[in-house]
């Protein structure tokens, strides 16, 4: 028997990355409305953020409650880098990267040392506070008026002005972190982070270092959410905090549980659905007779949350493969407390 | 004699905020303990609490019959939501049961916008609103109920545990969960019993806050999350160190809010909870920190 | 010569003495049992070199290199893997995953050779594929490959846990109750592949309650009871010894 069989779920991702290349590049030609591509490009960034985070929670098995703040980081570097300092756009990403390595490695180190459900605390209490620095550093960010003239994004001397080039370079980015995330699930790191994720103490015995494991899908996730941040930046040209919120994060959570976090198409198939669901329900609500159409999204999305995470844990494109993710049933803990309340 | 004053004020403003988170706290820790959730949805059951009472009592109810009533709504809602969302999935792992509160949470909130809508809604305090003068500093009527409801519930809490039965089957079921079931205790039973118990006391929570900051469908997600960080300090396990926690949890917001700037307050308490949570990951209050085997 | 050096080992838990003052050694391509009845304190042993927990006192030595206190990820560095009492499988990975995943300390591809699928990652991967492939051919488990491992039979998991281990050609590899869940024939296939291992020069420590097995295969025998070593020696010895003999009779007899 050779490699071949081994690799054929590679195999099988990198088709769908082809074919899905292809789609891409014919997809504007055939749909040349303006709308669609705009949603198209949202699809594009929630997608990059979301791949990012089925490495951490399907491979990894943690939950962040933060990503927004990933996402803002990268963000506002951009806007700040390039446009108040003027420095090349690809300098601000680069900025917002390093920021973001940094601030993971802040929050992970510290959280990883502790039990499984620490981090979403970190995280969700980092969020605030970035949100916080965001809202009150007005000197550098602006504040709650926001940012306002963020200069399009620009490579090599070309400019990303209209819809369709940005679409372009969204999905191309989208694309190479599917690949990336793609290649280093089937590698030596990612049956590390697998092994973890089934058991801790025989991934140590073979000599795993959960700690410095953890880290690396912390901060690969956390890349990409910087990364997507940036580019929105420069696509939309004006930020504020409360687009960074910590309801965005639940929003990135939403979706990738939606998706499914065991399969690499999870966090891509999350962000499609539910940014149509959410157009949808835009056309949809007030012929049902509610004016309050942004709100009934939320109860929809909780009512979704709950009722996949009790019938279907492992997301839509679970069902394509096998092998369980982190929101499958598994042996719950020996409940051995000590200390009772009260 | 303007410094101390105002230290009074916000020392007042910071065990009124307290008393709340600790209600909430102690539902917190009490869910966490007999389930194993870490319910993110403990907040809003603040919020429905407040805004039925509001309604009762517009409607015509007597004060105190309203503040009954919604409490015990708020019971039943606690209680279906535990059959409904946490019974099905009491097998999954942390993570989901989380999640799964998230957007329980979400369910909550988006009920009360169809039901009450979005703009803020108030209740008229217990008992007037002229303000009593002490040590210079001014402390209206609502705070002396919150601090003393609080701490009559706490009261009644710590009876309920550890003087009656029901109660002290819940605490064993907490201790060992196996011989409680032994002793034929049923764990579920427990679950339904705890979080509708925690509902109540969100619910109570909720209720005491209306008069002083108002209500509405959004108070719910920081009433929460801070109640949150007090039960962390106090180490998720034990209820009276959350109520520490809770106390200097609000403590340490009036004075950031006092002497920093309103809007730091909120990182302030997350900063705090951060710290403590790296350095101190078994509470504030914990004899031995360290890893547990 | 001497492999593995245990110096006077001791752990309290809150004042309950699991282990005291334990002294062995471990020789090179041996195979040594840790016997005892129920709370002797093997497992404590056990989890004191694998490093789940440091030792209240005492060393323990490998190759001259002192390895308490280190964490159990060093540990396997240094050269000890170990299986599970109660199977510790990733048992939503395949069995050539399972066996794949225990390569991890012979390969070094980072994350960024390997999310850039750079030429020697790819190379690498065909080595731990390899590897694995020739060491699930010596186990017997080549049909299984690509079935997820926690949809095999016990006995063939407990294959699978032992190939995970000895996959890095480890110095010493600590076996926690092998036979526990395998039936009389599965047993005897799995002594023999113990055998067959020290021939190539693997050396075990392991922990068992059939005493019909450790008989068989052990070299040497160090048994505990309530903690203390009350005995050492090689099968024969330890069969004729009386404070072991009562110390059986005392509790559960499993011979």
């Amino acid at each position: 028997m050779d490699i071949k069989k081994f690799t054929r779920s590679y195999r099988f991702n990198l088709y769908g990355i082809t074919v899905l290349l292809f789609a891409v590049i014919i997809f504007p030609f055939l749909v040349p409305s303006n709308y669609i591509i705009s949603t198209f490009i949202l699809i594009g960034l929630y997608g990059i953020v979301c791949t990012g985070l089925v490495v951490l929670m399907g491979h990894a098995g943690q939950i962040s409650l933060g990503h927004a703040a990933f996402y803002g980081i990268g963000a506002y570097s951009s806007a700040i880098v390039s446009g108040k300092f003027d420095f090349p756009p690809l300098a601000g990403v680069l900025t917002g990267i390093l920021i973001a390595c940094i601030v993971a490695l802040l929050i992970g180190i510290p959280s990883f040392k502790l039990k499984e459900h620490y981090l979403a605390l970190a995280t969700l209490g980092f969020g605030v506070i970035v949100f916080t620095f965001l809202k009150e550093w007005t000197s550098l960010t602006g504040g709650l008026n926001g940012f306002f003239g963020i200069p399009p994004f620009e490579v090599a001397g070309f400019s990303f002005t209209t819809d369709r080039s940005f679409y372009f370079l969204v999905w191309a980015v989208l694309a190479f972190g599917l690949w990336f995330a793609n290649n280093l699930i089937h590698s030596r790191t990612g049956r590390a982070l697998k092994s973890i994720h089934g058991s801790e103490s025989a991934a140590e015995s073979i000599g795993i270092n959960l700690m410095t494991s953890k880290l690396k899908a912390l901060i690969i996730s956390a890349v990409f959410a910087s990364v997507a941040g940036s580019l929105y930046a420069h696509y939309i040209s004006f930020i504020n905090p409360q687009l960074f919120e910590v309801m965005t994060s639940i929003v990135f959570l939403i979706m990738v549980v939606i998706g499914g976090s065991s399969s690499l198409w999870g966090g891509l198939a999350g962000a499609i659905i539910y940014v149509w669901l959410v157009e949808l329900l835009k056309d949809w609500v007030p012929l049902l007779g509610f004016s309050t159409g942004g709100e009934f999204e939320i109860v929809f999305f909780g009512v979704l949350l709950v009722v996949l995470l009790i019938f279907k844990p492992e997301g839509l494109m679970g069902s394509w493969k096998e092998r369980k993710s982190l929101f499958s049933p598994q042996k719950k803990k020996v409940q051995d407390k000590k200390g009772a309340a009260l | 004699m303007e410094s101390l004053s105002q230290l009074m004020q916000l020392l007042f403003s910071g065990l009124t905020i307290g008393s709340i988170y600790a209600l909430i706290a102690i539902g917190f820790v009490i869910t966490y303990n007999i389930t194993g959730v870490l319910n993110f949805a403990q907040g809003e059951f603040a919020m429905l609490g407040a805004l039925l009472t509001i309604s009762l009592s517009s409607a015509g109810l007597p004060l105190y019959l309203a503040v009954i009533l919604a409490i015990l709504i708020v019971m039943l809602v606690g209680g279906f939501f535990e059959r409904a969302a946490i019974y099905p999935a009491r097998k999954s792992s942390v993570a989901t049961l989380i999640i799964i509160t998230i957007g329980i949470s979400f369910v909550f909130r988006g009920a009360a916008i169809f039901i009450w809508g979005t703009q803020p809604h108030s209740l008229t305090p217990f008992s007037g609103n002229s303000p009593i003068r002490i040590f210079e500093a001014v402390l209206l009527p609502q705070s002396l109920w919150a601090v003393g409801i609080s701490l009559a519930a706490l009261a009644g809490m710590y009876y309920f545990f550890n003087k009656t039965y029901t109660g002290k089957a819940v605490t064993a079921c907490v201790m060992n969960r196996f011989a409680a079931q032994l002793m034929g205790i049923k764990p579920e039973k427990m679950s339904f019993l705890s979080i509708s118990l925690s509902a109540g006391l969100g619910a109570l929570a909720g209720i005491i806050i209306a008069p002083i900051s108002g209500a509405s469908y959004q108070m719910g997600l920081m009433l929460g999350m801070k109640a949150f960080i007090a039960a962390v300090i106090g180490g998720l396990t034990n209820a009276p160190a959350a109520v520490l926690g809770a106390f200097l949890i609000g403590i340490i917001e009036a004075f950031s809010e006092g002497y920093l700037s309103s809007g730091y307050k909120d990182a302030v308490s997350f900063a705090v909870l951060l710290l403590v949570l790296f350095f101190m990951p078994n509470g504030l209050f914990s004899k031995k920190s360290g890893k547990r085997v | 010569m001497n492999l593995l050096e245990i110096k006077n080992l001791s752990k309290d838990f809150g004042g309950v003495h699991a282990v005291q003052d334990v002294s062995f050694t471990i020789k090179q391509e041996s195979i040594t049992a840790l016997i005892g009845p129920n709370g002797a304190g093997k497992t404590t042993v056990f989890n004191m070199i694998t490093g789940v927990f440091p030792p209240s006192d005492g060393t323990i030595i490998l190759d001259t290199k002192k390895i308490s206190n280190k964490k159990p990820h060093q540990i396997a560095k240094e050269g000890i893997t170990r299986t599970f009492q109660n199977l510790q499988l990733f048992a939503d990975m395949t069995v050539i995953e399972n066996i794949m995943a225990g390569m991890h300390l012979l390969t070094k591809t980072g994350v960024w050779k390997a999310g850039l699928r750079l030429t020697s990652a790819k190379r690498e991967e065909q080595y731990i594929y390899d590897k694995s492939m020739e060491w699930l051919k010596k186990l017997n488990l080549e049909q299984e490959a690509y079935l997820p491992a926690g949809t095999l039979s016990y006995g063939k998991q407990r294959l699978v846990e032992i190939g995970r281990a000895v996959i890095t050609q480890p110095k010493l590899i600590l076996l926690d109750e092998p036979m526990a869940g395998l039936n009389h024939n599965e047993s005897a296939k799995l002594a023999d592949l113990l055998l067959d291992m020290k021939k190539e020069g693997n050396t075990f420590l392991l922990v068992e309650h059939d005493m019909e097995i450790v008989m068989r295969v052990a070299d040497h025998i160090v048994v505990l009871d309530h903690g203390v070593k009350i005995a050492e020696g090689t099968p024969d010895e330890i069969q004729q010894n009386a404070s072991v003999i009562a110390a059986y009779l005392g509790s559960e007899v499993t011979v």
